[in-house]
């Protein structure tokens, strides 16, 4: 896909854990997990405001763009 | 879900009295057909009268048995349809691909008893007749076409849920 999504990244500079992050945006850590793997289709701006808000960065620190 | 369930124990009632005696007996009396001497049965199909003489005759009656075959199987895949949605699992690939398949099955069933109409028509009564309005054979080319269209909107409508499910 040619969007990267990079929450791991971001959970590992912040020293945050998936299940934390899960708890602290209202999303179960199985759709957590789709969104870390990539698999996700779609994200709602409301769950990106909440990450950019509990990680503390940007929507451009979590998403980039890949040319395929 | 209530309109479900009084489907299903109607299409159940259909193939109850249908498929145990049904299907046994077409399948007895096909190879019965070639065998024994059905001169005196008298076979009323589609308001034609048929008549077991020859070969040519005989091959018509086992067509439209196999005809009879195709829609008791079309059936039995509404069923199975039908018991996916009791379960909940409204976009299953399983019901996708039975709507699909009962769509071409009564198709291929309306174009064949068209065709068998008309031959037999002109073979047993040595007339040609047309016959507009809605009449069995256009209601079942119908059916079969509205299955097929179901099975693509059903296919449509799964990747818009997989979509919806995938986003976060």
């Amino acid at each position: 896909m040619a969007i990267i999504v990079h929450l791991d990244v971001m959970l590992a500079k912040r020293k945050m854990k998936s299940k934390d992050l899960a708890e602290k945006i209202g999303i179960t850590t199985a759709n957590l997990s789709i969104l870390k793997s990539g698999k996700a289709k779609a994200v709602r701006f409301s769950t990106l405001a909440a990450i950019c808000k509990a990680l503390a960065c940007q929507p451009s620190d979590i998403l980039e763009y890949v040319n395929d | 879900m209530k309109k479900i369930k009084i489907l299903k124990y109607l299409v159940d009632f259909i193939w109850i009295i249908t498929a145990p005696i049904g299907v046994p007996l077409i399948l007895l009396c096909i190879p019965a057909i070639f065998f024994y001497d059905f001169t005196d049965l008298n076979i009323e199909i589609h308001g034609i009268e048929l008549v077991v003489q020859d070969l040519y005759s005989k091959i018509l009656i086992v067509v439209f048995l196999f005809n009879f075959l195709l829609v008791i199987y079309s059936l039995h895949l509404f069923r199975k349809s039908l018991t996916y949605f009791l379960k909940a699992k409204i976009f299953d690939t399983v019901v996708i691909h039975s709507f699909g398949k009962t769509g071409n099955l009564l198709l291929l069933s309306g174009v064949i008893s068209v065709i068998l109409s008309i031959i037999s028509s002109l073979y047993f009564e040595s007339k040609m007749t047309l016959e507009f309005g809605l009449n069995s054979h256009l209601t079942t080319i119908g059916l079969g076409l509205f299955f097929m269209v179901l099975s693509e909107v059903f296919q449509i409508a799964k990747t818009a849920k997989t979509e919806n499910d995938l986003t976060i």
